[in-house]
């Protein structure tokens, strides 16, 4: 692939034999383009456009497939690829076509005519950013992509454009994102004053130097998980979320949920592993101040999520909390990836995250359809009005249980052994970490309680209303999503072995030092 | 794969696909065609089990595997969990383990399965919930052959677990019956407690060695069964070993209904009757016996013997209880447990070959039975009182007749199937009398033959009063015998059935396929352990005496003589038993004939007599088990939830509420932070403002200015505490 690119065009542009690593964000600019001329050419342009970026997003899904392997480092360094970037594009671009699909299921009639080219531009511009935030170690490049991912998510947020809800939430989203911005930004203007460099590689090596720390490191990284805390929405940066969620469509808030989070999720984790490795896994101040932050912040964000979910009437108010919560939980895990003696615990801290983000991101995707669903139906978002869900609607009903039980965390769903491997890399590693795996334990047995209230109102609470009609891809979608879970659970095997080696990053991120 | 794996693979699945599908759209695919869905899977599941035992059986080289040969073993890697117990591969393995037991068991089951879909269609036409009948069906296909395919304990376990549940749900399918749901609850709870037992052993088992396979398992505790006391086999001492067993037994004593745990299978009658002859008597309750088999060789000579105990005590009571009843269900369920009690007698006294053969040909003929009597009973209106029958023969015969095969098979009356498998344990438990005589062990160890012998009298008696009572005589309720009839898609699975009993014991050659189970375990446990492994059923008994003579009255078994001396041993346990079982069918169902010849009128006068009408109406009211729990078990804890029901109030309900106040406040206070607190606080900024006139009247300002503050302190707050920290690091 790269090679045919040299020949074509390597005299005229420079670096652009290097283009072929990225053939997927490629495709999806190349869509980007495609949905801002389909207009042109047909009356039914909301539909065209879906479909448009429907295919841009499964073709980009398949030339995933084509980049698997090119592993190593691009543009003098400013973007890098390996099987953890590859594993997430995958995931990603798998989960907004699946957006895509729930928003022709449900979304398409509510929204006016003509809006589609600006909303599919928008999602698609938004995907770019997500996908390139796995892809990335320098610090310039952090915040662009940052950026791309965030500016198209505020205009997202507003796209209920006549409702004063969706308007107050992204107003909300933008100014709130400024300052974290600011702060993120700040720190990295320090760290590039204290070091010298953008790369984030050689500035973890400079920072692992013992006695080489300044105090000022403690802002930058501050910065650092303030910025990519607003994304994940960790408490006490995640006051926008609920806000935003609730303000928002469902299918914005969906994709907020599991891609926006997602894509920091894993930027986070590629930073914290650099520190990690640079430092040879050894304790120094760095590292252990480093996850003693990333494990009281998980801790803090899960019990704050799932306590703040038990008050929630509003169905999207309550995922979102949720999303805050199971945020938590992979922050957790995270905290294990610096500050170990070898690299082995961190290694399987990484798979561990990346498994359940996989698992997390068909839970809510499923959850979220039937919310649209009813709210198709319905025209409501109160908890109050999935009642009698299970008779008016026997199949949505069943598929909400699923993912429901699965975010819990039970049997025979996968959202079990994520939650269980997850729990189990902490547990191995001892000390202060067994707190985090009672910390998980007991926010489990706390989220039962506004999970399980949802499907008790769907089967046990019948206001007698009509049977609940509607279009048949939403629940094609949360079929396959409630099959996927189990499956995954079946072949939880399989899913580890192909995940393995995205848990061993720092393997291929020695060769960045070595830019091509 | 294998082809074998592959076909059994299926086999299994095929049920899931119908349960999937008749949950999904069972409603809309109506009537009889969802038992036509569910009946053709089960078909497909039959014709696949057959492709499989055919490919088995003609297995050559260079496969490794068949009859005689290897086992199959597939594991598959599914959730890593790191190091636990010391035979742990570092994940939890599920996977597939295929013998010959695997593929009779298979076999049988999904033919026996067929057969009572087929019945089912006939015999629940009519119900409303007909689709969901065939859904749990489908259910429990697949978990009941899940379980047979299993290789680890753990998975054992959890298909344990699944048809349990689908016995549940089909013991109270018609759960507007009050009796219907409470025998449900009864069967889930019995169930549970022998369960309790069972996750006690496989937790020590765990503990141990992690999740195993079956032949990891018995290349590491193969030897247990040869074990002396106060010996022990790496970690396990012989008395862990023992309550390992014995724990392990326990899920056995639920599910197979052994004495104390039999009260709930009398009442899972209330189920329809399809479910009564697939799950309550031919396969679910028999996978106690299955799990016996399976733990075999780790049962230490102790556990074995508590094994025994349990089996006598349950054979003797069951078939006593039986003489007496007069619900034809009730007469057949009681059988049931008590031929079950049979079989683990086998397990314990080490008749392996004998209790799992048993196994297969009670599942043929106490099928054909079960299925008759719904014949029976759907023939008669739901009428199940064997006092409102009589001369139904000339009615319904081919039910009669095919039902009669039945009666002789279960009486042993030679060449149909019951008499090889049930003489086979006898002899068995036999041979052990000789050899604990031998061994001065003391001549309580005849009860293991004793007992029996006089039980098997008695089923040729109560068997044959069953039937007279039904077919014979005159009819004693005209209106259910004008209007009896019966129908062929009901009576084909009958004869099928009739014909299996009839043949069941010699000519299908179950018995060779689990001689063969044998030498496959031996095999890959050796490939596993190395030749020091040797044989894991050294303490069961070999099928037949291989040996010439010498006459049993020569021989004296000196003590230090032992299993060398098997052969001799087993020779004069099959004499003995030929001596005294013979002629016990002919005995049994001649009393019967005579007896009930002429209906109840002999039986009535008998029972009126002073010692045996007390002696009836003891055992009338099954030994007043159920009234015995029900004031020990269920009055005790209704006493104890009295006074605790008290302090609760007093104590503890002060304690809760507190409790759950501080929790509401928590989630109040940290829940409803970002709604309540900035809320309340722009709120009342917002009336301050609106007080003094001030323009600032939308509160959303003020709260993102709030979010704001509040992110910008935060981050203060942590750039300080990590900057102290460092400090105070470097």
């Amino acid at each position: 692939m790269s090679s045919t690119l040299a020949i074509i065009g390597s005299p005229f542009i420079p670096g652009w034999d290097q283009l072929g690593a990225f053939l997927p964000e490629l495709v999806l600019v190349a869509a980007i383009v495609g949905v801002l001329i389909t207009p042109f050419f047909t009356e039914r342009r909301n539909f065209a456009c879906a479909v448009v970026a429907l295919v841009g997003l499964v073709g980009a899904f398949v030339s995933v497939f084509a980049v698997a392997g090119e592993d190593g480092a691009y543009f003098r360094g400013l973007l890098v690829s390996d099987s953890l970037a590859v594993l997430w594009k995958g995931l990603l671009l798998l989960f907004t076509a699946g957006i895509v699909l729930m928003w022709i299921g449900t979304m398409a009639e509510a929204m006016r005519e003509g809006d589609g080219p600006e909303f599919f531009t928008l999602l698609l511009g938004a995907t770019l950013g997500m996908s390139l935030m796995a892809s990335t170690t320098n610090l310039l490049m952090i915040f662009l992509v940052v950026e791309l991912a965030s500016l198209p998510s505020y205009v997202l947020a507003g796209f209920r454009k006549t409702h004063r809800l969706g308007a107050e939430a992204s107003l909300k989203y933008v100014l709130f994102g400024a300052a974290t911005s600011s702060i993120m930004v700040y720190g990295l203007s320090l760290a590039y004053g204290l070091y010298g460099t953008l790369d984030l590689a050689k500035i973890a090596e400079q920072m692992a130097v013992p006695g080489a720390q300044h105090v000022l490191l403690a802002v930058v990284l501050i910065g650092l998980i303030a910025g990519i805390g607003f994304k994940i929405s960790a408490v006490p940066f995640h006051f926008w979320c609920p806000d935003v969620f609730e303000g928002a469509h469902v299918d914005v808030a969906a994709f907020l949920s599991v891609a926006s989070k997602g894509a920091a999720l894993v930027l986070l984790l590629r930073m914290v592993m650099l520190i990690g490795s640079a430092a040879g896994f050894e304790a120094s101040a760095v590292t252990v101040s480093l996850a003693w932050t990333l494990g009281i912040l998980g801790a803090v964000t899960a019990t704050w999520g799932n306590l703040a979910a038990f008050a929630q009437t509003n169905i999207k108010r309550l995922l979102a909390y949720s999303s805050i919560a199971h945020a938590g939980y992979m922050v957790c895990a995270l905290s294990l990836l610096v500050a170990r003696r070898n690299e082995a615990p961190a290694a399987d801290a990484a798979q561990a995250v990346i498994l359940y983000l996989a698992v997390y991101l068909f839970m809510n995707l499923g959850a979220f359809t039937i919310a649209a669903l009813v709210w198709r139906q319905t025209g409501s978002e109160q908890i109050a009005d999935f009642s009698g869900l299970g008779r008016r609607a026997p199949i949505a009903a069943a598929v909400m249980t699923a993912c429901l039980f699965s975010l819990v965390g039970l049997p025979p769903l996968a959202g079990f052994a994520a939650k269980l491997v997850l729990m189990k890399v902490l547990f191995d590693n001892g000390g202060w970490w067994t707190v985090l795996v009672f910390v998980i334990g007991i926010n489990t047995v706390l989220s039962l309680y506004y999970y399980l209230r949802i499907v008790k109102v769907m089967y046990l609470q019948d206001r007698g209303e009509d049977v609940l009609g509607g279009p048949i891809l939403p629940r094609v979608i949360g079929v396959a999503c409630a099959a996927m879970l189990v499956i995954m659970l079946i072949g939880f095997g399989s899913l580890d072995r192909l995940t393995r080696d995205a848990g061993r990053i720092h393997d291929t991120n020695s060769s960045v030092a070595a830019v091509k | 794969m294998p082809l074998p794996a592959t076909l059994l693979l299926i086999a299994t699945l095929l049920p899931l696909a119908s349960f999937v599908t008749l949950v999904f759209a069972g409603k809309r695919i109506g009537t009889p065609l969802a038992g036509v869905v569910a009946t053709g899977a089960i078909g497909g599941s039959f014709a696949a089990s057959i492709g499989a035992l055919i490919s088995w059986l003609s297995a050559a080289d260079p496969v490794p595997w068949g009859a005689a040969r290897e086992p199959i073993l597939l594991l598959y890697k599914w959730v890593p969990i790191g190091q636990v117990g010391s035979n742990s591969t570092g994940w939890l393995d599920l996977g597939i383990y295929i013998d010959s037991l695997t593929l009779a068991m298979f076999t049988m089951v999904t033919m026996v399965a067929l057969l009572v879909h087929v019945f089912s269609i006939g015999y629940m036409r009519g119900d409303k919930r007909f689709p969901r009948f065939f859904t749990y069906l489908g259910l429990f296909g697949f978990s009941m052959l899940g379980l047979v395919i299993s290789a680890t304990v753990l998975q054992l376990f959890i298909f344990w677990e699944l048809v349990g549940v689908c016995s549940y749900l089909l013991i109270g399918f018609w759960y507007e019956k009050k009796s219907a749901s409470n025998a449900a609850i009864k069967a889930f709870i019995a169930n549970r407690v022998g369960d309790v037992g069972f996750l006690i052993g496989f937790g020590i088992l765990f503990y141990h060695l992690g999740n195993v396979t079956l032949p990891n398992l018995w290349a590491t505790l193969g030897s247990a069964g040869t074990l002396a006391s106060g010996e022990a086999i790496g970690n396990f001492g012989y008395t862990l070993l023992t309550v390992m067993g014995i724990g392990l037994f326990f899920g056995a004593i639920g599910k197979s209904a052994q004495f104390p745990l039999h009260v709930w299978l009398p009442d899972a009658m209330e189920g329809p009757t399809p479910v009564s002859a697939l799950i309550h008597a031919a396969t679910m309750v028999a996978a106690g016996v299955y799990l016996c088999g399976r733990i075999f060789p780790i049962l230490t000579p102790d556990a074995k013997l508590f094994i025994a105990v349990i089996g006598v005590t349950t054979l003797t009571m069951a078939a006593l209880i039986a003489i007496v009843q007069s619900d034809i269900k009730k007469v057949l369920a009681y059988s049931t447990i008590s031929q079950l009690g049979y079989m683990i007698l086998a397990m314990g006294v080490g008749s392996w070959v004998g209790g799992l053969f048993h196994l297969i040909t009670h599942a043929f003929f106490k099928a054909l039975l079960f299925l008759g009597s719904g014949s029976v009973i759907h023939a008669a209106h739901h009428e199940q009182e064997l006092t409102q029958y009589g001369g139904l023969a000339r009615k319904i015969p081919v039910t009669a007749i095919t039902f009669l095969i039945g009666v002789l098979a279960i009486a042993g009356t030679p060449l149909l199937a019951g008499y090889y498998s049930k003489d086979m344990i006898l002899a068995h438990a036999a041979a052990l009398g000789y050899l604990a005589e031998g061994q001065g062990r003391g001549g309580l160890w005849w009860a293991f033959f004793v007992l029996p012998v006089i039980v098997a009298y008695i089923t040729a008696f109560y068997m044959m009063r069953c039937w007279m009572l039904t077919f014979w005589g005159k009819p004693r309720n005209r209106e259910v015998y004008e209007h009896a009839h019966e129908y062929p898609v009901m009576y084909i699975p009958l004869i099928v059935l009739a014909v299996l009993s009839i043949i069941g014991g010699s000519y299908l050659g179950v018995s060779d396929l689990l001689q063969y189970t044998q030498q496959e375990s031996n095999a890959i446990v050796r490939t596993i352990g190395g030749d020091a492994a040797g044989d894991v059923f050294a303490s069961a008994w070999p099928v037949r005496s291989h040996n010439v003579m010498p006459p049993h009255e020569e021989l004296d078994v000196a003590p230090a003589a032992e299993i060398s001396l098997a052969g001799h041993v087993l020779e004069a346990g099959e004499h003995l038993m030929h001596r005294w079982v013979g002629w016990a069918f002919a005995i049994g169902i001649g009393l019967a004939v005579v007896i009930y010849w002429n209906g109840l009128t002999i039986a009535q006068r008998l029972t009126a007599l002073p010692p045996l009408n007390w002696i009836h109406t003891w055992l009338y009211n099954k030994m007043y088990f159920d009234e015995l729990y029900n004031s020990v078990f269920v009055g005790g804890v209704r006493g104890l939830s009295i006074v605790l029901g008290a302090f609760d109030r007093k104590v503890v309900d002060g304690l809760v509420n507190g409790a759950a106040a501080l929790t509401r406040g928590l989630a109040v206070i940290s829940g409803a932070w970002d709604k309540y607190v900035i809320d309340g606080m722009v709120n009342g900024a917002a009336a301050v403002a609106r007080g003094i006139g001030s323009l600032l009247r939308i509160p959303q300002a003020g709260r993102i200015r709030l979010y704001v503050t509040m992110l910008f302190a935060s981050v203060t707050a942590a750039v300080a505490v990590v900057v102290l920290v460092v400090l105070m690091r470097s």
